[in-house]
This record gives C-alpha cells, structure tokens and sequence, in this order.
C-alpha cells in the first residue's frame, strides 16, 4: 500500500470503524464478547503496511480511539502505535497473507494491543479484563475475515 | 498534554472534538437505523406476543379509568357527607337525614327516603352538603318528592351576601343554571356574589347557601335587573340529604 490512494483509504477504514464503534459494537455482543472495529482495522490494514506505515495507522487508530471514547488518548496511543510496530515488523518476514490468515493475525493484535493496555493502565479486574480480551480476540479474528477480503480488492500487497 | 489541560479546563481537546464531530454524527444515524431494524425484526418475531400484550394493556387502562373515574366520584361523596356533617344547625330548624333514592332529571324532580313518618312537610328545603338543592313537594309516609331548585316552578326568595343586600326572587329555567330577579332594578350586586335563601318564608330558613353569580342581565328599557347564578349543589353529586324541618 502506497500513496495518496493508500491513505485515503487507511483513513476512510479508520473512520468508518470508528462510527461502527460508536454505533454497533455493544449490539453484536455475542456471549459477552465485543467485537472491536478499530482493532480488526488495525489488523487488516497492518497486513497492507510496513513499518513507518504501521507505526502511523497504529498511532492513528489510537488517536481516534480516544478521541472517540474521550478517554485518556496517552494509552491508547502508545498501545496501539507498538501494535502497528509489530505489524509493520511482520511486513518484513515471510508471514502468509490470506483470507484466513487475517482472522488470526487480527486474533493477536487484539491480544498484544490489550495487554499491552493493560500494562499501561491497569483495570480494576484483570480477570475480566483478559476475559474479555480473549473473547473479543476471537470475535475480531472472525469478523477480520471479511474485511480482508473486501480490502484486498482495494488495496496493493506490501513492498518489501 | 492538550488533553489534560483541555480536561482541566471543563472542556474536550481539539483533537478528539474534531473526531467526535467527524464520527459521531453518522454513528447517530446508524444507531437510529440500527434500533428500527431491530424493532422491526422484534415485531416479526413476537407479532403474537405484542398483540396480546396490548390487548392485555388495553384492559389494564380501560380497568384504570374506571376505578379512577369511580375513585373521583367516591371522593366527591365524601368531600359533600364532610360538609354535610358540618352544616350549621339553624335556630329552630332540626335535620332530618335522607337519601336520594330517585333522580328524574327531566323533571327537575327528585325523591328522597324520608317522609311524613319522619316528619317531612311539603315545601320544607333540601339541602346537600354544599348547599340548596330542592324544595319537597310532595310527602309519603315513608318517601317524599321534591322539585329541584333548577325546576321553573320553584319560586324561593334570595338574596345577594352584600351589605346591605339586595333581595330577589329566584327561580330555575330548567337548565344548569339558576336566575334572581332582583326587586330593585339599581340593586348594587356583580359576579362573584353569594346568594343565599333570604328566609321570607316560615318554612326556607335564611343563609342556606344557593350559589354564586356569574352574570348580571340588565334591562334599562323594562328596568329590571336579574343575575346567572351557578348553583352549589348540583344532582349529581348529591346522594345524602338533609331536609331542614
């Protein structure tokens, strides 16, 4: 993914999961589990990305998800800036990128990004927190899926 | 550090009210598209459960107006058997306690459960809680008729509380409302004066209360002077009566 186009469409994802998570994320609980739109965004956009891409749709998607929330944008920030590292460092190893593929790579920015998290601002119950998290990794996983695939159509496979 | 400061302050960063304002009006409009769709799909689902359950609502209010309908009408009994138990004792006038067991309102015409056993004599007044209602006309060993106030036929002198008060004749057309043709055609009454039996008669003491004026019908050409008055009592809320003998 490069360019003007790139961006524009890494924005335009961005924002588009940002209203559905304003909008839609608490109505699709399934079994207590959430799914995250900004985290399969993440995700899926990532697989497109190297790293300084990554570092900036990571830093991006934590700005928005604070702003969003009005919740503390530092955290945020942080936890999902080292998530898009990670993914932009994936660019540069021989990873599969498939349709499946993407339900588990969404499955594990979830995880790293939360416990991340976690790490940077404690919940009340860990517990429930990792609860959570491993139900929500497993929902994003699924739901990544989808979005991968429609993505493809648009965006170009990583130059490494 | 915005952030915090912006927080500080009582108000929202200009990074995240930027988002906000960019996301948060279409999140709007899919949360309202989200919410039909749900409801239409809840609709589809459990028709048969909703119709039952408004039917079920349905009788559930018809069944709360009518105790409140009833309650209302039980508490205005109550508010007239309080005046009732209240009402002056008048000198040299005894009660005689009854109950309205007929109402003939074409006729103006009520009947009461006392009569000549009690000691009830035609022309003796009726009176509710809140005031005069008929005059008894015809008397029964154990029941007597009286004619509402409202009746064209009763004829009772009134007079309007003012000092000093003007006197009249009242009388009944039949309808909701009562008329006193004062005998002075530059009596000094108004609307909001209480008229009252004026008690020029052996039988109607003074000071019963009969209603208040509402209007005042003045006939320069003929010089007469005559008041709507709107009775206290009304048919409908008497059920306990005395007759002052």
């Amino acid at each position: 993914m490069k360019g003007l186009k790139g961006g524009a469409i890494c924005a335009l994802t961005l924002l588009v999961a940002a209203v559905l998570q304003q909008s839609l994320a608490y109505r699709l609980s399934v079994f207590g589990a959430r799914p995250d739109f900004m985290l399969i965004a993440l995700a899926v956009l990532g697989m497109f990305t190297n790293r300084p891409g990554g570092i900036a749709l990571g830093f991006f998607d934590g700005l928005i998800v604070g702003a969003v929330a009005n919740a503390n944008m530092q955290h945020y920030v942080a936890s999902r800036t080292l998530t898009g590292l990670l993914l932009g460092w994936t660019s540069s190893v021989e990873l599969p990128r498939s349709v499946p593929a993407a339900g588990l790579v969404a499955a594990a920015v979830t995880l790293f990004a939360q416990l991340t998290l976690m790490f940077l601002a404690p919940p009340h119950s860990i517990a429930a927190f990792l609860a959570d998290t491993i139900r929500g990794a497993v929902y994003n996983g699924v739901l990544a899926i989808p979005v991968y695939a429609f993505l493809k159509k648009f965006l170009a496979p990583v130059v490494r | 550090m915005a952030q915090t400061r912006a927080r500080l302050d009582g108000r929202v960063d200009l990074t995240s009210r930027l988002i906000q304002r960019l996301t948060q009006p279409p999140a709007v409009i899919i949360t309202r598209v989200a919410d039909s769709t749900s409801d239409f799909l809840v609709g589809l689902t459990h028709a048969s459960a909703l119709r039952r359950q408004v039917a079920m609502l349905q009788a559930q209010s018809g069944a709360i107006a009518d105790y409140t309908e009833q309650m209302q009408r039980k508490q205005g009994e109550i508010d007239d058997l309080r005046k009732l138990l209240k009402f002056r004792d008048l000198p040299g006038k005894t009660k005689i306690p009854a109950e309205v067991s007929g109402i003939f309102a074409y006729d103006n015409r009520i009947t009461i459960s006392a009569g000549s056993n009690q000691g009830v004599q035609p022309m003796m007044p009726v009176v509710s809680g809140r005031g005069l209602l008929a005059l008894v006309q015809t008397v029964e060993a154990d029941h007597s008729e009286a004619l509402l106030l409202v009746s064209p036929v009763t004829k009772i002198g009134a007079i309007a509380l003012r000092s000093p008060p003007p006197a009249g004749l009242l009388r009944g057309e039949g309808g909701g409302v009562l008329y006193v043709d004062f005998l002075d055609p530059n009596a000094i009454v108004q609307s909001g004066d209480d008229i009252v039996t004026s008690g020029f008669s052996d039988r109607i003491p003074p000071d019963i209360p009969i209603g208040r004026i509402i209007g005042i019908e003045e006939n320069v050409d003929f010089g007469t002077k005559r008041a709507v008055v709107f009775p206290w009592a009304s048919l409908g809320a008497a059920r306990e009566v005395f007759v002052l003998k």
